[in-house]
């Protein structure tokens, strides 16, 4: 248990009678690349969004380092950054400003802030286009802008969901890679993607998901064929 | 016509579905606007009966000198429309609507886009100056005894000329310049709206000039040199075809007025369908060249105290469309209150009249406050919902959130606590009243601000968030409206009572005790609601 990142526990999301998520059992050991894969409507975004305290379970619970996203959300907060499936915030903010105010609301000092900044620009070309408002980005843009904002301070895990939905594939090798190295470096990743080729490439474990259940996981080798089992 | 008039109908039938959602709340917004356009109407047209029947009495003299107010009105109603026009082309210029990006791309002409865009901004117009025209136009009527269907046509063909003419006007002034006003928009707002009133009190000051007033003492002799002197009354002005056509009737210079308007339209639709094209490419392309945020802002944001506030600072400070609202909301009250100061100062001096003045000018202060508050402060909470996934899965207390919207809101409503203040010097209240009103308003619009963030967040309208009027509209907007009126209503009684003598201290203890549970309330909900907020 000391070495699960994440773990849920029976569970559940419905909407009326409709059940989005059932009993889910998962666990994430700390160090991992997870990627959850499965078909359109099969509640991965559902799940993510009640690991990341967005929205509250019907049933059994999500914890983060043994932290309950719903008892203790602020401190389960603490130990992840996030990304959405449709990463758009704050249009009026340039992406300078958005990756100060994430690091503000973290608790992050001005001079911890203006090095990390400088650090994180140089991961993905971007850095002539923060001063700009982020309501003229692309959506890559956007995308690789949250993945910055979701590593400001460096957290145990990242929870992430579609990465590689507007980017280039320049970006989807160097996010890749990224990914690998962040568990590499202790921390802990857990992505949702429809896209198997980046799961079969980056994840080290990946489980599949169908109508609300995690119906399969594996561990990633050469010879598995994703495609063949999310069919 | 053959591309126009779908375009109409889509229009027409965008216009009923808006009301088809949320109808009553709707319905409540738009009958609260008509509420406030009635309002300057009313007092617009008291003001012209209390002048045109002052001078009805002195029959052909007074005829001559109303014509000289009217074609005075003309102009003015000439620089309203013009200064109505340009705003909305800019607007339209800088920000085009996805529609037109839709439209742009299809093969119509670019005549028939303009023709369709000028024909909306027509109709907006015509309601618009109707408002200003109308009521001053009926109060000579009445006064001089001259109402009659053919006055009333009369009337409306003016109306329709000076729309045309301002229109083409307006609209060409604005593809003359937009394009320079692009990433500068908030000081290009502000440079404009004082131009627009500056032009707007230096032309009040030339067409009532002081000789004006000495028409009603000089004799029948001297009349004639000192109206012959004033500044409007030259024959070969233009606008003394529409003067003619009101007071007199259908003649030749009715027909000039049509014509100066068929070239001005021709003249103006011609250039913009020319530059349709280059002006929205260059709408598009420019963000792209200079519009970079300021480095300071993100420097700035490194050291405040409070970054929640500062960012939703931000929210408001960088949106076009709330400052927009904002002066547009300031400019009708200015008028307003302008327009009552003017009247009350010739005829409403009487003591008897304070209370009642007290009363209607507060009731009309917490109308504005509310007006602008809903749509700027109502909506806080909602508009984090585009950015939801990032704010409420971040490790802070939700709150937090919540507070800073309220300490922003009551920053926001510190210009209408000013402009308040103002009035209350500027209308003639006893001192006592004053400080009274002072006081009142003070605390009425500090609790409105503060009840309005509370009933915005107890169930926020994330969905719409990234558009505050569709969430102002919305069912809980019609609840912070209804609020509102209560506060204003409950507050206007209590005046009631304290001019009447019949105010017990107890009475005003219970309603204070009253409103300050009812914020209790309000805050422990809307706490309870953020705490539980769900994004699906």
């Amino acid at each position: 248990m000391k070495d699960d990142a994440i773990v849920t526990q029976g569970l559940t999301k419905r909407f009326g009678s409709f059940s989005a998520v059932t009993e889910v059992n998962l666990r994430v050991r700390k160090g991992d690349v997870y990627a959850l894969v499965g078909p359109n409507g099969a509640g991965k975004t559902t799940l993510v969004k009640m690991l990341v305290g967005l929205l509250a379970p019907t049933g059994g619970y999500a914890s983060l380092f043994g932290h309950n996203v719903m008892t203790q959300p602020v401190s389960a907060k603490e130990l992840f950054g996030y990304v959405s499936d449709d990463p758009t915030a704050y249009e009026y903010l340039s992406g300078r400003e958005f990756l100060t105010l994430t690091g503000r609301l973290r608790g992050m000092t001005e001079r911890v802030l203006t090095e990390r900044i400088g650090k994180l620009t140089s991961l993905f070309p971007i850095e002539d286009i923060l001063s700009r408002p982020m309501s003229e980005y692309s959506r890559g843009n956007r995308q690789k802008t949250a993945f910055l904002a979701s590593i400001m301070t460096t957290p145990p895990v990242l929870i992430i969901d579609e990465p590689i939905v507007g980017l280039d594939p320049a970006s989807i090798a160097i996010l890749g890679g990224k990914l690998v190295a962040y568990a590499h470096a202790g921390g802990t990743v857990f992505f949702v993607t429809h896209i198997m080729d980046f799961a079969e490439r980056f994840a080290r474990t990946v489980g599949i998901m169908k109508a609300g259940k995690i119906v399969r996981e594996v561990e990633v080798t050469q010879t598995l064929r994703l495609e063949e089992l999310v069919r | 016509m053959g591309t126009i008039t779908p375009l109409l109908w889509a229009d027409l039938i965008g216009f009923r579905r808006w009301f088809s959602s949320q109808s009553v709340s709707k319905f409540v917004v738009f009958a609260a606007f008509v509420v406030v356009f009635g309002g300057v109407a009313w007092v617009l047209y008291g003001i012209s009966s209390i002048f045109f029947r002052a001078l009805a009495g002195f029959e052909e003299y007074g005829i001559i000198t109303a014509s000289y107010l009217i074609h005075a009105s003309v102009l003015v109603v000439l620089w309203l429309a013009i200064g109505s026009s340009i705003a909305s082309s800019v607007g339209l210029l800088l920000s085009p609507s996805r529609n037109l990006a839709y439209l742009v791309a299809l093969p119509v002409r670019s005549s028939r886009i303009t023709s369709w865009l000028f024909l909306k901004s027509a109709v907006a117009s015509t309601a618009l100056m109707a408002v200003v025209f109308v009521p001053i136009m009926s109060a000579y009527a009445r006064a001089f005894d001259v109402a009659s269907f053919g006055f009333i046509v009369r009337i409306l063909f003016v109306l329709f000329v000076i729309i045309i003419i301002s229109g083409s006007i307006g609209s060409l002034v604005a593809y003359l310049t937009a394009a320079r006003m692009k990433g500068r928009e908030y000081v290009w707002a502000i440079i404009g709206i004082s131009l627009f009133f500056a032009v707007m009190i230096a032309l009040l000051r030339f067409i009532f000039p002081p000789t004006l007033a000495r028409l009603s003492d000089v004799t029948a002799e001297e009349f004639s040199g000192v109206y012959a002197s004033l500044p409007l009354v030259k024959y070969w002005l233009p606008t003394v075809w529409f003067l003619e056509t009101v007071i007199v009737g259908f003649g030749s210079h009715s027909i000039m007025a049509f014509i100066a308007a068929v070239v001005c339209v021709g003249l103006s639709l011609r250039y913009q369908s020319e530059q349709l094209l280059l002006r929205f490419q260059s709408a598009r392309a420019q963000p792209y060249r200079d519009a970079a945020v300021s480095p300071v802002s993100a420097e700035r944001l490194k050291r405040v105290k409070f970054p929640f506030l500062y960012k939703d600072w931000l929210s408001i400070s960088r949106m076009p469309s709330e400052t927009g609202y904002a002066l547009f909301l300031t400019s009708i009250a200015v008028f307003f209150f302008a327009f009552l100061s003017f009247g009350v100062s010739w005829q409403l001096r009487a003591a008897s009249w304070q209370t009642e003045l007290t009363v209607f000018s507060f009731a009309w202060i917490m109308f504005f406050a509310t007006a602008y508050l809903l749509r700027i402060a109502f909506p806080l909470m909602a508009r984090e919902g585009t950015a939801s996934w990032f704010i409420f899965a971040l490790p802070v207390v939700r709150s937090r959130l919540l507070w800073s919207k309220i300490a922003l809101a009551v920053f926001l409503s510190v210009p209408i606590m000013v402009f308040s203040v103002v009035v209350w010097q500027i209308l003639p209240f006893t001192v006592g009243n004053r400080m009274l009103l002072s006081a009142v308003t003070l605390v009425g619009i500090v609790s409105l601000a503060v009840s309005l963030v509370l009933i915005g967040a107890i169930a926020p309208n994330f969905r719409e968030g990234n558009d505050p009027e569709k969430v102002s509209t919305s069912g809980m907007g019609l609840v912070a409206l209804a609020v509102a009126s209560l506060l204003t209503a409950g507050v206007c009684d209590l005046f009631l009572k304290h001019f009447n003598g019949a105010l017990a201290a107890s009475f005003v203890f219970l309603s204070a005790a009253i409103f300050v549970l009812l914020l209790l309330v309000l805050s422990v909900a809307a706490r309870a609601s953020v705490g539980k907020y769900q994004f699906p």
